[in-house]
């Protein structure tokens, strides 16, 4: 039997020249109005294989209209080498891992990322905390 | 009047360099969220007159931690023409092999299609219900 309800779930493919050690990614805008969500799995997976470094799921929020995002909170982290068409799972290190309303989920990766990684995040949230 | 009832929908960028019939990882179902039901799945090409052969829609889950998906069942199926050529921006139905199409939870679904150039830019768009 199920345990959570109406489950959400995302892949967000990863612009290769945008892997670089210390730039976060912008994944997806939880809007105000919809309140907190609560993320229940995360994974990294590319199609060729490429060492990612450790890995950082986070949110945050824009250092300015328009600007990139400053982090808030790291909410998950993923190690080592990320194998062609191999899923690894980011060990969430918030339980429950809830991301408040109006913030932005964002990727970091340690090491820069060839294009050829084609990289990509799948995400399984539901909607409240 | 709608048969389904909170339907969610998908649309899911394949790798160029995706390998001769490995599958590719779209999407996890969390263990915690019970079985879903595939409603419909299609797969366009950007680009026409590339061969990509036959495409198959599984499940399955890791042959050991953080490695790739071994698929356990096969739900549909897809064919180009004219040897497994398709038409860009032109959706192909994947035919579904099960009615209805449950995909237990815990598990990925994949998409596994032979060669498939990086210039052919092509995804899978997907529909599915929770439960079965």
């Amino acid at each position: 039997m199920a345990e959570s309800f109406d489950v959400k779930t995302l892949s967000i493919a990863l612009p290769g020249t945008g892997n670089i050690a210390g730039t976060g990614i912008p994944l997806v805008h939880f809007p105000a109005s919809a309140g907190a969500v609560t993320i229940l799995e995360a994974h990294l997976s590319a199609a060729t294989a490429m060492t990612h470094g450790t890995t950082w799921l986070y949110y945050g929020t824009p250092v300015a209209a328009n600007g990139t995002i400053v982090p808030v909170a790291t909410i998950g982290t993923a190690i080592g080498t990320v194998g062609a068409l191999s899923p690894v799972t980011i060990t969430l290190t918030a339980s429950p891992c809830v991301v408040p309303a109006d913030r932005w989920l964002c990727i970091r990766v340690q090491t820069n990322v060839a294009a050829a990684a084609q990289s990509k995040v799948n995400i399984c949230y539901v909607l409240g905390r | 009047m709608a048969n389904s009832f909170d339907v969610q929908v998908a649309r899911i960028m394949l790798s160029g360099t995706l390998g001769d019939g490995d599958p590719f990882p779209l999407i996890k179902f969390p263990s915690s969220a019970g079985a879903v039901t595939i409603l419909e799945c299609q797969y366009t090409v950007a680009t026409a007159g590339l061969v990509a052969g036959t495409g198959i829609l599984a499940y399955g889950t890791p042959v050991a931690t953080n490695g790739s998906i071994l698929p356990l069942a096969t739900i549909g199926t897809t064919f180009g023409t004219g040897g497994g050529t398709f038409p860009a921006l032109a959706p192909i139905t994947v035919d579904l092999t099960e009615s209805p199409c449950i995909v237990p939870a815990g598990n990925w679904l994949t998409f596994a299609i032979g060669t498939l150039p990086d210039e052919c830019q092509s995804w899978v768009t997907l529909a599915w219900v929770h439960g079965r």
